[in-house]
């Protein structure tokens, strides 16, 4: 499981997410796609240390979305998980530590949680269809939501090297 | 060890942890408006709220701070004493406009209140959606000050939505743009009804007019009080666009609600209305007035 360290890195991480997430994000949205700090700090937290899935993270931060906004509870918290287990697992195996890997994988899983949400949306909301949902919510959000998961990463990425380095002894440059 | 420890495990609790996410969906899918998740939902809304505020103001710093910089980058010889008082008078007089406009707003809706006969209570909205699957705005009045869910609620110029779900001391609305938004309407220049639905792409659509119906960019839409969920009689908008001829019958109207560009800061929560007219309330699309009063039927 998650040490205590690695937990307070991606804990307060996801708190200053949630708090952006309620505070900032609805002053920022572009006509009708708002951005996902919440997702973003999942996907980023991920693919740092994809030998330790933050699936714990993954899905207190997709009940917090879930309340906080209007949609179905647990549909975020679901996607996420999944998002986070699948990301893990294939990142584990062909990343190769270049940046076009990481920048790839960024967008695929931000793309995935927001085209899964959206299937979820469609199929619990009578009123929303899943092409709909795709083209007007899932394709702009992601965009907005890579973007957001190309600066959190390395602010992850970074916490994580630190975290590592100082439980090996190594001096942190 | 711990590190296979950790491979081993963390299938299970992701797999334990996709289990309990299913059940809460179905749940709450479940669940009525007033269930315990939804109750919990609506209650967090009012209690995030008040932290909205300091993103408003941060917004409005970053503006101002591309302001200053646009100053800051300018000759500083021509910034001279007579600049600095100028800006002076510029911030009294933004400041100015803001109760202005507030008192404008507020003007607007005693108007609208005075026009339907509402008999409502204002409220002052605390806060918007967090997320873009939802069009909600959160008002800081709820079930003590005898609000339900249902209840429709009025901008300065029309509706703007209806009341989703009620904590004690505030509520969550959603808006007409929302898609899952659906208002029964009635066109006021011939009586066609239809339904005003919300949409994923930010529109209202006015759907379900009969095939025959002659609909004109311009023509006023209300809302036709069918089916109990609204008020009758309350401006909704204006169609702007038809696509397609009558007798079509994927013909497209599109309704452009009258407070969309307004932004809303104060509202009013209606408990009931006469008054079927539309007209005069501000927008200059409202044509004559329609005096069918009728009950309204409560929320």
């Amino acid at each position: 499981m998650e040490s205590r360290r690695l937990w307070a890195v991606r804990g307060g991480g996801a708190l200053v997410a949630l708090l952006l997430q309620i505070a900032v994000a609805p002053f920022i949205s572009l006509g009708l796609t708002t951005p996902n700090f919440l997702v973003a700090w999942c996907v980023a937290t991920a693919m740092a240390d994809p030998s330790d899935p933050p699936y714990l993270t993954a899905f207190l931060l997709g009940i917090a979305f879930d309340i906080t906004g209007g949609g179905p509870v647990g549909a975020m918290a679901f996607c996420l998980l999944v998002v986070t287990f699948a990301v893990t697992r294939v990142y584990m195996v062909v990343s190769n530590d270049t940046v076009f890997m990481t920048v790839a994988f960024a967008a695929l899983a931000v793309f995935a949680t927001e085209l899964l949400y959206g299937i979820i949306v469609a199929a619990v909301v009578p009123d929303i269809s899943v092409g709909g949902a795709l083209l007007y919510r899932s394709l702009p959000n992601s965009l907005y939501n890579f973007v957001v998961a190309l600066l959190l990463y390395p602010v992850a990425a970074f916490l994580h090297h630190r975290l590592v380095a100082q439980s090996a002894g190594m001096p942190v440059l | 060890m711990n590190n296979n420890r950790t491979l081993r495990l963390g299938p299970i609790i992701c797999a334990l942890l996709v289990v309990v996410c299913v059940f809460v969906v179905v749940v709450y899918q479940r669940e009525g408006a007033g269930g315990p998740i939804h109750s919990l939902q609506s209650a967090v809304a009012g209690l995030i709220a008040p932290l909205q505020g300091p993103g408003e103001a941060a917004t409005s710093a970053v503006d101002d701070l591309g302001e200053a910089q646009a100053d800051a980058t300018a000759d500083a010889e021509t910034l001279s004493a007579l600049k600095a008082q100028n800006a002076e008078l510029r911030n009294l007089l933004a400041q100015a406009e803001e109760y202005r406009l507030k008192a404008q707003d507020l003007e607007a809706l005693l108007n609208l209140k005075d026009i339907y006969e509402i008999e409502g209570m204002g409220a002052h909205v605390i806060g918007k959606s967090t997320d873009s699957w939802n069009q909600t705005i959160t008002l800081d009045i709820g079930e003590t000050s005898g609000v339900k869910p249902g209840l429709t609620v009025m901008g300065s110029y029309g509706v703007v939505g209806q009341v989703a779900t009620v904590s004690d001391k505030s509520c969550t609305v959603r808006l007409l743009t929302d898609p899952q938004s659906g208002v029964a309407a009635l066109i006021q220049s011939n009586r066609a009804e239809g339904i005003v639905r919300g949409s994923l792409d930010g529109m209202l659509y006015l759907e379900n007019v009969a095939a025959d119906v002659v609909v004109e960019a311009g023509d006023v839409v209300l809302t036709s009080g069918l089916g109990g969920s609204y008020q009758r009689g309350l401006l909704i908008g204006s169609v702007v666009k038809v696509e397609g001829r009558p007798g079509d019958a994927t013909r497209t109207i599109v309704v452009s609600p009258n407070d969309i560009t307004h932004g809303y800061e104060d509202v009013i929560v209606v408990f009931e209305a006469s008054g079927d007219t539309g007209s005069s309330t501000g927008s200059d699309n409202s044509q004559g007035s329609d005096n069918d009063s009728s009950e309204g039927s409560e929320g």
